[in-house]
């Protein structure tokens, strides 16, 4: 085969990768004087104390995000070889790429149509209160200035 | 190089349309959903014309041969169109105003267009493109309306699909190593002097994956729990328009892309329809819940259409016994669930007591699906099965005719157990339970059931439609 | 069977990048299934995937080592390792007991036939000297890339129009089934994107509180309120 031989930068840079971070290990492990503390061996030395771990548990919209990116990665990987034979396919690999991307077009103008990327919590949202009097916004949301909260806190 | 798009009319109605449905579901308020609905029977129409105007033309392969237009194609179409039309009626008051109901239309057309295409589709890749084209819409459809039930159901039959469909690519790479082409007329050719054990290999792995979408033995695992966990209308869509796609394309391998008398597939496909036809006819008779017993119901049923494909390209007549039985079982089997679709809180047989005497038409729309399923004589089926049976005799498999004859008789028996209590029985002292579901659903049930009959009687006219041959 | 010498010359450096390439798959592919801790055994799959993209340059399919890494080291990857913090890491599967009885015994029965399968078919082609059925690919000279451009652009044309509808599909099933499906009245207005937060976690049961488009002005007080108003909540 032989075409191996333009490969032998990427193995170098590799090489090199692994390397740089072997030899940060080791270099620190022989230079740096080991003293160690309680106060050092803390996983996080200023701050405040931990006091239970965080939730590891990720939102489904992270997921759908992930997904989303795999889509239109896929859809961008597609895109290289046409590249590559454009010019024998002229116009009629023109039409067909631009179906192609008149799908991804769609399914973006889909998410956004959806809110599927929006974020955070939603803008231009006014809470009503409804026929249940006893608890609504109006009632348990602290007002930003009213006299209601400045008599709460004092 | 023949491109020629406006030969995919039909197939690009849908897929415009979906697009069209997805990008306007964004904007649509909620009780207007309607909309795409409309949109979705407009793009069945339009496909139904174009496949007429399709008809008259010559049969041609378009995309490179990697697409054929021909009497099976067509066929397709139209049964294909006609289901999703049937479908779109029964959903109308089922889904109205849901969440997702402009999607719902938007993965129909999607899944449809997977269909057909599957039928079509003449080379190996593109049986594989429409594989998943008829299967991803179709995980959505189950688990759109995310019930408990819906998403269990949806992530069962996505599980069977991924597995199923890595044993066809796996088949179709095996056979495109031994034929250095993957289109059918070359494989055909090329496969003739490769190794017997690879190509039979080859064979086994892409029958499995059509097997996993008609939902035939081993993989019918899927279709008790899509079907019971499903809405009515996914239920009614995944019991009929992918097998539709599913057969047509295990057809037109068998015939086109494998050389004769190199792998006896036909014995394969037999015993596996003996199968298929005896355990869903045999678990159906324990079940007491109605979407259950249809999903037991229709894997009875693709035993049967599996004997034609066992006899595919031994006679003329598998080719046209098929696609007129495609036909008929759809129409029975969806006016089936649209009667399903009309009474929602009537989910066990018992349930069903003493319907004849609160809705006396809807009764009969029962009667004439259930006995249709059976085969009885005025209706389509009962043509169906003379014609499947025929040709299985005349391709000499008289062991499976006898034994399709016997599990015919044996399945009257649950289709009893349904009509009897909706028939004989007092009524229930709950009427709530057989309260109507809306207008669309039970006119759908009229007209499918109307249209059992009448396909049945005219069957003269429409027989010949399926026949013709495929491009060599 | 023997082997040329002047063969085995030329594909000594290809041989020798096999043997990485291939011990560096399966060490990776061991350790997927052996670490005790789901987000190693991820990891170890990004090495897998690498071992098998290497793999993939020495037979001269450049582009498919590219999609290996770009897309199933890069992307699908990650999407495992969410589905790993979207179940959390800390759920330990109980693994002393088989869901299905003899299972493992089935597992090994099976796997031991598969290679004694593959080591049957290799036969006496073990080096790899064997031509494929197919014959070679690169017979014109061009490159692979350019190659497969065309393959996908013309003859299998229709295929890969399809994979652009399945994206879409992907999409639209994606909305559907991991998005949280939208409040009654949610649809009434639309581009009320990202609703499912705010009236779960925030606002409470749906019967308290009603979403509406806010049309008169000082839509940015409302946005402060509700702000402050879950950092409240989740203070208890």
């Amino acid at each position: 085969m032989g075409s191996l031989d333009s490969y032998i930068p990427i193995f170098l840079l590799i090489v090199l990768g692994i390397a740089f971070a072997g030899l940060s290990f080791v270099g620190s492990r022989l230079l740096a004087p080991q003293r160690p503390t309680a106060a050092k061996e803390a996983p996080y030395e200023c701050g405040i104390v931990p006091t239970h771990e965080p939730s590891s548990r990720f939102p489904v919209r992270f997921y759908l995000v992930a997904m989303i990116f795999i889509i239109f990665d896929i859809e961008v990987i597609f895109l290289f070889p046409w590249a590559v034979v454009f010019r024998q396919l002229h116009t009629f690999g023109l039409v067909e790429v631009l179906v192609f991307a008149a799908a991804v077009f769609v399914s973006f103008v889909y998410l956004i149509s959806n809110g599927a990327l929006d974020w955070g919590p939603i803008k231009r949202i006014r809470p009503v209160a409804t026929a249940d009097e006893v608890r609504t916004t109006a009632s348990t949301v602290r007002r930003h200035g009213s006299p209601g909260a400045s008599g709460e806190a004092a | 190089m023949k491109e020629n798009p406006a030969a995919l009319a039909p197939e690009l109605a849908l897929v415009v349309a979906a697009v069209v449905g997805a990008v306007a579901s964004g904007w649509l308020p909620r009780r207007r959903q309607w909309a795409v609905r409309l949109l979705a029977a407009g793009a069945c129409v339009g496909g139904l014309v174009a496949t007429a105007l399709a008809m008259l033309g010559p049969p041609e392969r378009v995309f490179d041969g990697s697409y054929a237009i021909d009497p099976a194609t067509n066929a397709a179409r139209v049964v294909v169109l006609g289901a999703a039309l049937v479908v779109i009626g029964l959903s109308a008051e089922p889904l109205r105003a849901h969440p997702h109901e402009s999607e719902f239309y938007v993965l129909l057309l999607l899944a449809s267009a997977g269909a057909i295409a599957l039928v079509g589709a003449d080379d190996l890749l593109t049986v594989f493109a429409a594989y998943l084209l008829a299967s991803v819409p179709s995980y959505g459809l189950v688990g759109l309306l995310r019930d408990r039930t819906g998403s269990e159901a949806s992530l069962k039959y996505y599980l069977l699909g991924a597995l199923f469909g890595i044993v066809m690519l796996a088949g179709a790479t095996v056979l495109v190593g031994l034929g250095a082409t993957s289109s059918y007329p070359g494989l055909r050719e090329a496969l003739d002097s490769a190794p017997r054990a690879a190509v039979a290999f080859g064979a086994v792995c892409v029958t499995a994956g059509l097997l996993f979408k008609i939902g035939g033995v081993p993989a019918q695992f899927w279709v008790p729990d899509a079907v019971d966990g499903a809405s009515v209308p996914a239920a009614a869509f995944v019991t009929t328009i992918p097998k539709i796609g599913g057969l047509g394309a295990a057809f037109r391998f068998f015939t086109e892309a494998l050389p004769a008398g190199r792998v006896d597939w036909a014995l394969l496909v037999a015993v596996t329809a003996a199968c298929t036809m005896t355990l869903g006819n045999f678990a159906a008779f324990a079940q007491t819940r109605v979407k259950r017993l249809l999903a037991y119901s229709t894997i009875g049923q693709v035993g049967y259409l599996l004997m034609a494909v066992a006899v595919a390209g031994r006679n003329g007549l598998a080719q046209q016994a098929l696609w007129y039985y495609l036909a008929a079982y759809t129409v029975t089997n969806l006016a089936a669930f649209a009667v399903v679709a009309e009474l929602p809180a009537a989910r066990t047989l018992s349930d069903y007591r003493g319907l004849a005497h609160h809705r006396p038409l809807l009764a009969g729309s029962l009667a004439v699906s259930l006995l249709g399923l059976v085969g009885t004589p005025p209706t389509a089926l009962f043509v169906g099965k003379l014609e499947i049976f025929t040709a299985v005799i005349h391709g000499g498999y008289t062991w499976l005719a006898v034994l399709a004859i016997l599990n015919t008789v044996a399945s009257l028996y649950y289709y009893l157990r349904w009509l009897v209590p909706a028939f004989l029985h007092a009524p229930s002292p709950h009427p709530a339970v057989l309260s109507s579901g809306g207008t669309w659903s039970a006119a759908t049930a009229y007209a499918a059931a109307t249209a059992t009959v009448i396909l049945g009687v005219g069957a003269a006219a429409v027989l010949p439609l399926g026949a013709g041959h495929l491009l060599p | 069977m023997s082997i040329h010498p002047a063969v085995l010359a030329a594909t000594i450096p290809d041989s020798i990048t096999f043997a990485i390439a291939a011990a560096i798959s399966v060490i990776g592919a061991l350790g997927v299934v052996l670490s005790r801790n789901p987000v190693h055994s991820a990891l170890m799959l990004v090495m897998t995937l690498f071992g098998v993209a290497v793999l993939f340059v020495e037979e001269n399919a450049q582009f498919l080592a590219a999609v290996q890494v770009i897309v199933y080291a890069g992307a699908i990857v990650v999407l495992f390792l969410f589905v790993i913090m979207l179940l959390g890491v800390d759920r330990r599967e109980v693994t002393e007991r088989d869901p299905l009885r003899g299972q493992r015994a089935v597992a090994l029965l099976l796997g031991i036939l598969g290679l004694v399968e593959v080591i049957l078919l290799a036969g006496g082609k073990w080096p790899t000297g064997a031509h494929s059925a197919a014959g070679a690919i690169n017979v014109t000279g061009r490159s692979n890339v350019a190659l497969l451009g065309d393959a996908v652009f013309t003859t299998y044309l229709l295929p890969f129009e399809i994979t652009s509808a399945l994206l879409v599909i992907a999409v639209i099933g994606a909305v559907v089934l991991a998005r949280r499906p939208r409040q009654a009245g949610d649809r009434e207005q639309p581009q009320i994107g990202g609703g499912d937060i705010i009236t779960a976690d925030v606002l409470g049961p749906d019967s308290l509180i009603r979403p509406e488009i806010e049309e008169a002005t000082g839509s940015s007080d409302v946005h402060e309120e509700l702000d402050k108003s879950s950092f409240e909540r989740s203070d208890p």
